[in-house]
């Protein structure tokens, strides 16, 4: 491995830190933060989160799009990382990479309608259709847990079958713990208020704790292991087998 | 197929790349049950469940009337007895990692069997308990307390399921011979699982069929 593929790697594994920071800074903006919407929310109150403050929504979902789209390459560095714990069949690091790039999908995709949303809602939407639409954004954004689920148990089985440790053995037990974490989203098809309602405790703030914890762990690891790589190699490259 | 045929970012012979340069490192610690890492797992699922346990008085304090109410509607003879069946099984369970560590494997897995049972009598009475929960009009839409009830006894119950099957996997270590050192992980992994979701039980008991009653 050359000094700049490392780099490539390096960079790859900060993506993980950036997409946090980015969309962060992206929902805050749009005002999704500090309180979102929720289920119990009023048609009125749906309505002017889309047009008061128009432009701002626009600007920060612009920005909250880019942020989300900063996973790939994380999840890349994994793959590369993971094909090295399974060798001659990595069909965990396939899993991984094609589960991650559907996770990425579900993830971005509610968040341009929420612009679609934005864009039509001053004067080309019927307030009930914002309102639905909006709904829409929601449960779409946090029930499909399936592909993300299926992500972070392909990651954690390569780890614990890796008998050599390129991840530590408890980064496993952390994605099986992450993926466990989101399954309570499902609930959010059935409550319309309290900790269980789509902002609730339990399914907003508990699923993006959960998914920030992975975007700064993992880059631990993956960096971690870059440089053991690259140690190996560059040592191997020295003495000839 | 030929090693040239592969992609070269597919490391030749079937090992990890850099598997030769690396020592393995040993995962398993004197003094600590199962491997370290997994502790990860069990503290970070004991955490949301103590998430979910706080958010459950705060909500009963808001109107404690209502919680009342609706705990008194529980079958707390169905609650008491599931209990106890889930203590003997810990009991079970403790029994059998002994007998594997001293390798009596015969025993080790009529000890596990016992625990297996004593999973599946739970799990039938709280199909019995949710089916007359149901049956009474009580549905995890009814009011507050009914939903953190059917969450609650639901998440802990796919915990059942997952002990189960872990159980089931270090039954089937206990039909051939090998050293402890080799079933250590995995028995000792089923076992502190076991016991985290008989630890869990205990407190919902406690918390949804009596404090709030």
């Amino acid at each position: 491995m050359s000094s700049s593929m490392l780099k490539v790697l390096n960079v790859c594994a900060w993506s993980g830190p950036a997409t946090v920071v980015v969309t962060f800074v992206g929902w805050l903006i749009a005002g999704v933060l500090p309180f979102p919407l929720g289920p119990a929310s009023s048609l009125d109150q749906v309505v002017s989160f889309y047009t008061d403050d128009n432009t701002l929504v626009k600007i920060g979902l612009v920005v909250a799009t880019l942020g989300m789209a900063l996973t790939l390459p994380l999840c890349a560095a994994i793959s590369v990382h993971m094909v090295h714990m399974e060798g001659r069949t990595p069909i965990l690091s396939f899993l991984q990479l094609a589960s991650a790039a559907v996770a990425q999908v579900l993830l971005l995709l509610p968040l341009l309608l929420m612009a679609v949303i934005a864009f039509g809602a001053p004067d080309r939407m019927s307030e009930s259709l914002v309102f639905s639409l909006n709904d829409i954004v929601w449960l779409l954004f946090l029930t499909p847990i399936a592909p993300i689920g299926v992500q972070m148990i392909a990651i954690g089985v390569a780890i614990l079958n890796d008998e050599t440790n390129i991840f530590p053995r408890w980064v496993g037990y952390l994605n099986f713990w992450i993926a466990a974490s989101f399954l309570p989203d499902i609930l959010a098809y059935f409550f319309f208020s309290g900790p269980f309602g789509w902002n609730g405790i339990f399914i907003f703030w508990l699923a993006t704790t959960t998914y920030a914890i992975f975007l700064f762990v993992m880059p631990w690891a993956v960096r971690r292991a870059n440089a053991e790589l690259f140690a190996a190699e560059s040592q191997a490259a020295v003495v000839p087998a | 197929m030929s090693q040239r045929d592969l992609p070269s970012f597919l490391p030749v012979g079937g090992t990890s790349g850099s598997a030769s340069i690396r020592e393995p490192r040993t995962t398993l610690v004197v003094g600590v049950p199962a491997e370290p890492g997994l502790w990860v797992f069990l503290f970070g699922d004991m955490t949301i469940f103590g998430a979910f346990f706080v958010v459950l008085l705060w909500e009963r304090r808001q109107d404690p009337t209502e919680f009342a109410r609706s705990a008194a509607q529980l079958h707390q003879p169905i609650g008491v007895v599931n209990t106890l069946v889930l203590l003997v099984s810990s009991y079970l369970v403790v029994l059998a990692l002994e007998a594997h560590r001293r390798n009596l494997r015969e025993l080790a897995r009529k000890l596990v069997n016992g625990a297996l049972i004593c999973a599946l009598a739970f799990a039938s009475l709280k199909a019995i308990e949710y089916s007359l929960e149901l049956h009474a009009g009580h549905t995890p839409g009814s009011n507050r307390f009914f939903t953190f009830y059917y969450v609650l006894t639901g998440v802990h119950l796919l915990h059942v399921v997952l002990g189960a099957l872990l159980l089931s996997w270090w039954r089937r270590r206990t039909n051939r011979a090998a050293e402890w050192s080799t079933d250590r992980g995995l028995v000792e992994a089923a076992a502190v699982f076991w016991h985290m979701v008989d630890l869990l039980w205990v407190v919902i008991f406690a918390l949804v069929y009596l404090a709030c009653a």
